[in-house]
């Protein structure tokens, strides 16, 4: 018995540990990555110069993209991957339902009919993010309140609402793209939709970097007592769980997360879906250790797709597009594979 | 521990569920309630529990109305142990055992070392320490039983409430899974269990309450209630012979 308990311990936190070396790895590769060769070893000097006074032996051009350019977006997409699988994660155990993700509360499509209707507006970019975030959270909103107004099944009211309010955001979104003006404002619209973080400038993402950081702050907090919710109502409540106060927190964390990632990054799915289920295959389903696992897989996850999508023509590939490109497949391929049913 | 109901009602809109249900029990004691599907066993529980709260009439746990307790210490003083199920995700048996510590930890703390071999300890009580690193979801009915009584274990209530807990189980994991709770029983536990099967409440319990539309129809000693006129009131059926010289002797 203590053999199979040595044995699996510190599997955990081994697969931790390589998952932190790995997305300590990608982060530096991803920052030297790009059209302006910038190497690993110019790279860590420019970075540690920050700190310790160093002479220095870099150009201030490799300065100047690294700060200006590349770290900027690296953080974006390290913050934005990390932050869609754990509130992901979230949802699908508040809601005990391993197929719900930011989508489902309508979260997306509101964040995404308020950057539409900041741009409509001609907001600066700070403003659009505000009003994705406004319009993100006010989704939710309605659907918890009509989902209380449902007695018997408050988590399928709460779906249910979810889907309907997401889509009736997404309709609204489309009656912006056809009233806006077709040659400047729409294709501005339709290209923030389709997720990207090409334009992504350091004060967006140290604006973002708040709500991320401390949704994912209250997420990790909660860890354990997610398990707990998983089990249901009746039973984490005798369990001596406030059921309704953890769900709002939990509720209100992920939301924020999401609006704060959809408000810099556009609309970038199947993160939330795909990496949560991932971090299970590798790690189990214990949120104690699936849900840093999670954050981790999510952001190298992205970083890497956005190294793709940055690298691959000339021209850039949306985020938005690449993830779906290759999340799609992905998770088709981990639906029929074996594995899954463990 | 002793519980103490005092004239519980309840209504859903306006039809009333259960009626001025009085009755008390104290530690020692496996009271097993029976009845027809839709008497109100599950309403009981739920208020019992403190899940349902807009009932008219008293529940004193040592006498301490249960309104006025928070969740975490009704989860001190009492503890739920449902039908088995498959939950959505696929948690190691250790992890859902010690679900059961929740109120006993801090608020934004997960278990730690101690917790974990209290949990061990509750599993090895219940024979079934090997299963500790399985997946919930790939262990049997009668084992998943076993799992959520060494959860209800842990969490350290003296009040031990069932919920049909053999619903799911075959004959020799029924036996099982019975013998283990009237255990509990003997070291001091009170245990309240719902059943549809008379003869568990004849051969584990130590007392019967059988409820009615949503009233206290009998309540007392097994062999005194369990006869074959109670208990074809009780199912509205008539035994044939055989299954009336079941329950001649009591």
């Amino acid at each position: 018995m203590t053999k199979t308990i040595s044995r699996r311990k510190p599997k955990g936190k081994i697969i931790i540990s390589i998952l932190i070396v790995a997305f300590i790895s990608t982060f530096l590769v991803s920052v030297s990555l790009g059209k302006y060769d910038v190497s690993l070893k110019e790279l860590l000097h420019v970075l540690t110069y920050k700190v310790v006074n160093l002479p220095q032996d870099w150009s201030n051009q490799i300065e100047a993209v690294v700060f200006q350019i590349r770290l900027p977006r690296v953080f974006a997409a390290m913050l934005v991957g990390a932050g869609l699988s754990a509130a992901g994660a979230t949802f699908q155990g508040v809601f005990r339902n391993p197929i719900v993700s930011a989508n489902i509360l309508g979260v997306s499509a509101g964040a995404g009919f308020g950057a539409a209707l900041g741009i409509l507006l001609t907001f600066s970019y700070m403003w659009i993010s505000f009003s994705a975030f406004i319009f993100g959270a006010a989704a939710v909103l309605i659907s918890y309140l009509i989902s209380r107004r449902v007695k018997h099944n408050p988590t399928l009211g709460m779906v249910l609402a979810g889907i309907i309010i997401g889509g009736l955001f997404v309709s609204a979104t489309s009656y912006i793209k056809l009233v806006a003006d077709p040659n400047g404002v729409l294709p501005a619209i339709t290209y923030w939709l389709m997720g990207s973080l090409a334009s992504i400038r350091i004060q967006d993402v140290l604006y973002a970097a708040g709500p991320i950081l401390s949704g994912l702050v209250v997420l990790f907090i909660f860890r354990w007592k997610i398990n707990v919710i998983t089990m249901g109502e009746d039973e984490a409540r005798t369990m001596g769980v406030n059921t309704t106060l953890l769900r709002l927190l939990l509720v209100a964390g992920a939301t924020l997360i999401t609006a704060a990632c959809v408000s810099i990054s556009g609309m970038i799915g199947w993160v939330g879906l795909v990496i949560p289920h991932c971090a299970r295959m590798i790690i189990g389903h214990d949120y104690r250790k699936m849900l840093p696992a999670s954050m981790l897989m999510g952001a190298i996850f992205l970083m890497i797709v956005d190294d793709i999508a940055r690298l691959m023509s000339t021209s850039e590939v949306p985020l938005g597009i690449l993830v779906s490109f290759i999340g799609a497949p992905f998770f088709l391929y981990l639906i029929i594979s074996r594995r899954y049913q463990s | 521990m002793n519980i103490q109901i005092k004239n519980l009602s309840f209504a859903y809109n306006e039809d009333a569920v259960l009626e001025n249900v009085s009755f008390s029990a104290t530690s020692g004691e496996f009271l097993c309630m029976l009845g027809r599907n839709g008497v109100g066993k599950s309403t009981l529980f739920r208020c019992i529990l403190g899940l349902l709260k807009g009932y008219s009439g008293e529940i004193l746990l040592d006498g301490r109305n249960v309104k006025d307790m928070n969740s975490r210490e009704m989860a001190r003083s009492i503890a739920y142990i449902p039908q088995t199920h498959t939950p959505s995700f696929n948690y190691s048996v250790l992890c859902i055992t010690m679900m059961g510590m929740t109120a006993c930890m801090g608020k934004c703390a997960s278990p730690n070392i101690q917790q974990e071999k209290a949990a061990r300890n509750a599993l090895k009580e219940l024979g079934i320490l090997h299963l500790a690193d399985r997946g919930y979801a790939e262990i049997s009915g009668g084992e998943r039983q076993l799992v959520l009584i060494a959860r209800a274990l842990v969490q350290k209530s003296k009040v031990l409430i069932f919920d049909e807990p053999t619903a799911n189980l075959d004959y020799g994991n029924q036996i099982r899974v019975m013998r283990h709770i009237r255990a509990l029983a003997r070291q001091g536990y009170l245990v309240i269990l719902s059943t549809h099967n008379p003869e568990h409440a004849r051969d584990y319990g130590n007392r019967v309450l059988v409820l009615k539309d949503g009233r206290i129809f009998m309540i007392g000693h097994p062999e005194k209630v369990l006869n074959v006129e109670t208990i074809e009131h009780i199912y509205g059926v008539e035994l044939d012979a055989r299954q009336q010289l079941s329950y001649a002797h009591c």
